[in-house]
């Protein structure tokens, strides 16, 4: 009998669970907040992780880093008297110099306010490519915005906020399949629809360009955001053309496009604020 | 506190360390999102040792806690890995876990599953996702999480004697 009374209990528990998450699932919308609590709950412990993780490595870094200062330091002291570490100096500054202008000029050529946003990690769930940054709602970030971030000296986008917490936000890249953005080739002006496929390879696929196009774009062209009744403000980058392919059967070309955004390196985003320039 | 309490927190702490490792760590180390999937692992073993009650609870807070750090709809990580953890709870004391090849064959069905339930989920709810699982990615993740199960495995034995052997004491 006891048996038998164990048995009955899981079998309630199940089905209780069951129809919770049933219903969490048929109302999605309505779980919004349930949804971005618990992301801040959680991302506070992802923080600290990343933190550690941060933590650990800068100590591991200063440890090498103060035995490579070491010799370069026994090697300065060498030099000093023929003036080379002068030359040295002078190239360090140079160089630190020209990564502040490159940085200036990134924040001066966003046409619209930005929030700088660090990721501190991806979407643990593999099912999809999501990110996670360390700004939320607390910072003015809301679901929709667009997010764009400066790379090899092009600024490419990213993706947009698809949920917000109070400290953190969920971004879905452009390569997830649920993306489409509304594109142009830059130097043809012809339009197109550019949508991720989860490419293994991180490609996108630009669909709706005209064949007539094909004698107008070549391997290599770039793709951008053309503005046009989409969430993403016109001229940002999508990336560049790999691959034209022209079927008998259809109206438009298919194009292969890889990303202007190098994913693996990606460290620092910007997520836009509308100014009334663009809707949401 | 109870035994079944104390196993459940100890394996829900374990379950959220896993993720949070699977979602900031990893990706340092794994390029091009391959990773595995250690929540279904710890839910397995979890649920193989201790049985529904726990295999389910487990499933469904942990399933809640990936939702909420995933763009995936929210449920369909708690929905999945509840059914997962209470079928897998039935086996408790029924079956023997040998170090390597159970494991190996129990996380093959189970991911095989964990893909096939949620593209049942998505196709009976009126949810906004698709995805395409007979690709190279997830043959990556079914094949990392057949090489770190039994080790896993290992590592949370040790662990559950230790529990075991501290509460005796």
């Amino acid at each position: 009998m006891p048996i038998k009374k164990r048995f009955d209990k899981s079998y309630s528990i199940f089905i209780v669970l069951f129809l919770i998450s049933s219903i969490m699932l048929l109302s999605n919308e309505s779980f919004k907040a349930t949804k971005e609590g618990a992301l801040s709950f959680f991302t506070i412990l992802q923080r600290g992780v990343d933190l550690t993780i941060e933590f650990t490595s800068n100590t591991i870094n200063s440890v090498s880093e103060l035995k490579n200062l070491k010799k370069r330091y026994d090697l300065v002291s060498k030099e000093l008297e023929d003036y080379r570490s002068l030359d040295r100096e002078f190239l360090e500054v140079k160089r630190e110099n020209s990564e502040f202008k490159k940085l200036l000029n990134f924040k001066d050529s966003l046409n619209h306010d930005s929030i700088q946003c660090e990721i501190i990690g991806k979407d643990p769930s593999n099912l999809s490519s999501a990110i996670v940054i360390n700004k939320g709602s607390k910072h003015g970030i809301k679901n929709n915005q667009p997010v764009v971030a400066e790379q090899d000296g092009l600024i490419g986008v990213v993706g947009k906020v698809i949920n917000t917490g109070a400290y953190s936000s969920i971004v879905l890249p452009l390569l997830d399949q649920r993306s489409y953005i509304a594109s142009r080739l830059s130097e043809s002006r012809y339009e197109g629809l550019v949508k991720g496929f989860d490419s293994l390879d991180g490609y996108l696929q630009l669909d709706y360009v005209k064949k007539i196009a094909l004698n107008e774009i070549s391997i290599g062209s770039l793709v951008e955001t053309s503005g046009m009744n989409s969430l993403y403000p016109k001229g940002y980058f999508i990336g560049r053309i790999i691959q034209i392919d022209r079927v008998d059967y259809e109206t438009s070309l298919k194009i292969l496009i890889e990303p202007i955004i190098d994913f693996s390196r990606l460290e620092f985003v910007s997520v836009l604020v509308p100014t009334g320039v663009f809707n949401e | 506190m109870s035994n079944k309490v104390l196993y459940f927190l100890a394996s829900l702490g374990l379950v959220i360390f896993s993720i949070i490792t699977q979602s900031v760590l990893f990706p340092l180390f794994f390029k091009n999102d391959y990773m595995p999937d250690l929540t279904l692992i710890v839910i397995i073993y979890f649920s193989i040792n201790y049985g529904k009650n726990i295999g389910q609870v487990l499933g469904f807070s942990s399933g809640i806690v990936l939702d909420s750090l995933s763009g995936a709809p929210f449920g369909l990580n708690t929905l999945v890995r509840l059914i997962i953890g209470f079928l897998l709870g039935f086996f408790k004391g029924k079956i023997f876990l040998d170090k390597i090849l159970l494991p190996c064959i129990i996380i093959t069905i189970c991911t095989i599953f964990k893909f096939f339930l949620i593209q049942l989920v998505s196709m009976i709810f009126p949810i906004d996702f698709e995805i395409n699982f007979f690709t190279i990615r997830f043959l990556i993740e079914l094949g990392m999480n057949i090489v770190l199960t039994p080790i896993i495995f290992f590592l949370l034995n040790i662990m559950a004697k230790k529990l075991y052997v501290r509460r005796d004491n």
